[in-house]
């Protein structure tokens, strides 16, 4: 297969990434202006928002906060950041919305092929192999996504981190976007084996909520899902404002 | 190159039949037979030998081949195009693996090279592969499988079926044979592949080539000498059976 990352070099694409984007942040709504000038990097950008996965005994909690920025402007308080592939596959959008979007419905079309041709569930290794497979041919090219990919398959919880770059990592926990390092504090510090359920979706509320606080480009309402073995569920939608003051209240 | 060809060699008659594929099939017909075997913790493939010429290497005629660690397949007609399908099917497996981190199922690899035989018998400027498979395997999840291809790209899931010359006489033996009882050990469902093979094998144990998958263990070749001792053990207890009858029509 005809490589395309290697058509450009590097430096070229770069000035193109900016410029491009400059053209398209004004149209597009919400999360796609996240590149900064200065480059293609989770760490160098300034405005993603953030989102948080986590395994545990009893499956996968995810998440996520509801903010879109464009620069320092709001664009939305209400995005749905958690992109339901299938019953039991979720994935997060983290970077360019249409990036997100468009490439995990075209897994979400990989895996029901797959299940159609295979007669079994697809595994959550296999589906976040197969966004990574393809979103591996346009590295370099400025496409601009991270996200999480979890699901319950034959072998367990799964939980997958998945990016344009090329990174594809298994794990217990994640922290996604600008916010992250608030909510890795939070995660790291509760995580503990034995979690029930209620405790890691409070666990998560609390990591986003935190981030939320402190971070500029993270807010609106925390929207959770919690992953079983039959599939996933929305659990909650909670305003950041209602839980700072229900800490508040908590905290007197 | 089949861009230069411009006329199909597989086209359908005026009643509805391929016949290159049924002349693919007449060429299975003539190969050396093969028999396979699903039993409860093992699955067996048997093929008969073709006596090797005097002056020849023997270890270059195999005619059961792994695809993978935990699958293999024997064949029955032109070992050149058997060659190339085993060739392409090793590759898929690793590519599965490497996709969706998981081995392949057997039904998988199998409906592969279904459906590469099947392109064959529809394309331009090719024929179809004079290749019959049997294909042997465990599931990741422990259960054992066997699947036979032909060349027309069908697969069908069997207990126990044969191919090859012969074919008809080894797979009636089957049916009177194969029972639950008589696949119920490893060395049973062995036994019963090499009684199946004795049927229409020349000269016995030394024509006939075994092997043998364990659950969660590699394809094992049975060497000769194992072979002989099967043999042998056939024989002994068809004499007694044999003793047995003779006893009850005397009394």
């Amino acid at each position: 297969m005809h490589s395309r990352r290697f058509r450009h070099t590097r430096e070229c694409r770069q000035e193109l990434i900016g410029r491009h984007l400059e053209h398209v942040r004004v149209d597009i709504e919400g999360a796609t202006s996240l590149h900064s000038m200065a480059g293609v990097g989770r760490k160098k950008d300034g405005a993603r928002e953030e989102r948080r996965g986590g395994e545990f005994q009893h499956g996968v909690i995810v998440a996520v906060d509801s903010r879109a920025t464009a620069g320092s402007y709001i664009a939305s308080q209400t995005v749905k950041k958690v992109i339901e592939i299938n019953p039991y596959l979720l994935g997060t959008m983290a970077g360019g919305a249409a990036d997100c979007s468009f490439w995990e419905r075209l897994l979400a079309r990989q895996c029901r092929i797959y299940e159609l041709r295979n007669k079994e569930r697809i595994s959550v290794a296999a589906a976040s192999k197969l966004l990574a497979n393809m979103v591996y041919q346009y590295k370099g090219m400025g496409l601009s996504m991270g996200t999480m990919v979890c699901g319950w398959d034959k072998r367990g919880p799964g939980l997958y981190y998945v990016d344009s770059e090329g990174n594809r990592v298994c794990g217990d926990s994640f922290s996604v976007g600008s916010g992250s390092v608030y909510a890795y504090g939070v995660l790291d510090r509760g995580r503990r084996e034995d979690l029930s359920v209620e405790e890691a979706c409070e666990l998560g509320r609390r990591a986003i909520y935190q981030a939320t606080y402190r971070d500029a480009y993270s807010g609106g309402v925390v929207n959770l899902y919690h992953v079983k073995s039959d599939g996933w569920v929305c659990v909650s939608q909670n305003d950041v404002a209602d839980l700072h003051r229900k800490y508040l209240d908590e905290a007197k | 190159m089949a861009a230069r060809y411009d006329r199909a060699i597989t086209v359908f008659s005026p009643d509805g039949h391929l016949f290159q594929v049924e002349y693919a099939q007449e060429a299975v017909k003539k190969g050396s037979t093969a028999v396979g075997i699903r039993g409860k913790d093992i699955v067996v493939l048997g093929v008969e030998k073709k006596s090797v010429a005097k002056l020849q290497e023997e270890r270059t005629v195999r005619k059961i081949c792994a695809l993978d660690e935990h699958v293999c397949m024997a064949f029955a007609g032109l070992t050149a195009d058997a060659r190339i399908v085993i060739n392409r099917a090793r590759v898929e497996c690793q590519s599965h693996r490497l996709t969706v981190e998981d081995p392949v199922t057997v039904e998988y690899i199998t409906r592969y090279i279904a459906t590469l035989k099947q392109r064959y018998t529809q394309s331009n400027g090719r024929r179809p592969f004079g290749i019959s498979a049997l294909i042997v395997g465990f599931d990741y999840d422990g259960t054992p499988r066997l699947y036979q291809t032909d060349p027309s790209g069908t697969y069908h899931a069997w207990k126990s079926n044969a191919i090859g010359r012969s074919a008809k006489t080894v797979r009636e033996f089957l049916e009177k044979n194969y029972t639950e009882e008589a696949i119920a050990t490893d060395n049973d469902a062995i036994k019963l592949a090499i009684k199946a093979l004795l049927e229409v094998v020349q000269s016995g144990g030394k024509n006939i080539e075994l092997a043998v998958i364990r659950r969660s263990q590699p394809l094992k070749i049975l060497e000769s000498k194992e072979i002989e001792t099967l043999v042998a053990e056939i024989e002994k207890e068809k004499e007694e059976e044999a003793e047995k009858k003779k006893q009850k029509k005397a009394t």
